[in-house]
């Protein structure tokens, strides 16, 4: 938000603390999901182990998150809000099928998938009035397996891909489910739906994921810039998506 | 913005401090200019660099992306609330010591966030050291130095001195 204000690119009259609100840094299991307050920080998320127990991929993305610093600052609920297309939660969440859940005074409460939450580059379904109180994620189940994997070409630098995966192995090899979001990679975080149609039912190989790749990179809407080219994005993106799966393999 | 002035009550380096400035102000600036604690530096100012790096209770941020209300009622550490007059604090005298200081820009914001990785974490890796330290940069010494100083200070005995 600092950020925003010394560049001007928000300019309000108020600006309303809400950090003491104490539930809104809650992390508990309930409902077969884990609920995650949206005041919860990444420094939190990186040291709970109620995360660790239940959803450890999002510990190991925590703990990989910008710097200290920035982690004991920075909340989920904030990162969400902010849609930063370079950022992590948003495109793990989006494979994990999460939740948020959103509150207003005059018109109540409602709960929209994460996917459904980024609708451009740095702006959200959110209305004015507002206020992102909770982030859902459900519980995996044993056959399940998630990962989260990024790229950037430089250490610290902005990553220009990312995927999230949630893949669900059956004891003959086959792919029972496949969850696989793209980020960082155009202005929000994509599902893959073809490239998850393409495994599901299918026996987990190479050729498989291979084809899968493919299919996850055809028809998306890269940026282009001085970070990378639009076809070095697809071509770091169609990678980076092979070894996301592998990774959740058994 | 409005013009009206908010109270802020906080602790800094162990002294309460109650004073009213307007709403807008940053955090960075507030230590520097209204506190005169100019140890912390002034760098990329966007959250990058990390020279302005201070505890809150104990954790490192950096305090160029906070206003300074949001401070209220926090125990802040700065570079002055490390060490006494005279006595350097155990990662003070490792830097000092294994030659991890060239310009000193940087030098206040690696005793912070060293002084906060020793009270986390009693037997760091090499690696642990550096994923530590990685939001505060440094353009002179190449680092180095600057983690084996801190490997130094975890290596030894808890010595029961936290400044």
């Amino acid at each position: 938000m600092l950020l925003l204000l010394r560049n001007r690119l928000i300019t309000p009259e108020n600006i309303v603390d809400i950090g003491a609100i104490e539930s809104l840094g809650a992390i508990e299991v309930s409902n077969g999901a884990v609920r995650i307050g949206s005041l919860v920080t990444h420094r939190a998320l990186e040291r709970s182990m109620v995360i660790r127990d239940h959803v450890p991929v999002i510990s190991a993305m925590a703990r990989d998150l910008a710097n200290v610093q920035v982690r004991n600052r920075g909340t989920l609920g904030g990162n969400i809000c902010h849609a930063d297309p370079a950022s992590d939660p948003p495109t793990l969440l989006v494979a994990l099928s999460a939740t948020c859940v959103v509150r207003s005074a005059r018109r109540g409460t409602r709960e929209l998938p994460v996917a459904d939450v980024f609708t451009g580059y740095y702006q959200t379904a959110l209305e004015p009035d507002e206020l992102l109180t909770e982030l859902r994620v459900p519980l995996l189940g044993a056959s399940s397996h998630a990962c989260f994997r990024r790229f950037a070409t430089s250490g610290e630098d902005r990553p220009i891909a990312a995927v999230g995966a949630c893949l669900e192995v059956d004891a003959s090899g086959k792919c029972r489910d496949l969850r696989l979001a793209v980020g960082a990679v155009g202005a929000i975080p994509v599902r893959a739906g073809h490239a998850e149609d393409r495994l599901r039912g299918q026996r987990v190989t190479a050729t498989a994921i291979a084809e899968a790749a493919e299919l996850a990179v055809a028809n998306m809407e890269p940026l282009d810039d001085f970070r990378g080219s639009a076809e070095y994005r697809l071509g770091i993106a169609r990678v980076l998506v092979k070894r996301t799966i592998n990774a959740c393999l058994p | 913005m409005s013009e009206q002035l908010v109270r802020v009550e906080l602790r800094v380096n162990g002294e309460v401090v109650d004073v009213e400035i307007p709403p807008h102000r940053g955090l960075l600036e507030f230590l520097r200019e209204e506190l005169g604690l100019t140890g912390t530096k002034e760098g990329c100012e966007t959250g990058v660099c990390g020279i302005c790096t201070i505890l809150i209770d104990r954790e490192p941020v950096k305090a160029c992306l906070m206003l300074a209300v949001q401070a209220q009622g926090h125990d802040l550490c700065t570079i002055e609330g490390i060490g006494t007059d005279g006595v350097l604090s155990p990662v003070q005298d490792a830097l000092v010591r294994y030659g991890g200081i060239q310009c000193g820009i940087c030098t206040p914001a690696m005793v912070i966030t060293a002084t906060a990785l020793v009270e986390q974490m009693p037997s760091p890796s090499e690696e642990a050291v550096r994923e530590f330290m990685a939001g505060t940069l440094c353009r002179c010494t190449g680092y180095q130095k600057i983690v084996d100083a801190i490997l130094a200070v975890t290596q030894q005995p808890a010595s029961g001195a936290r400044r």
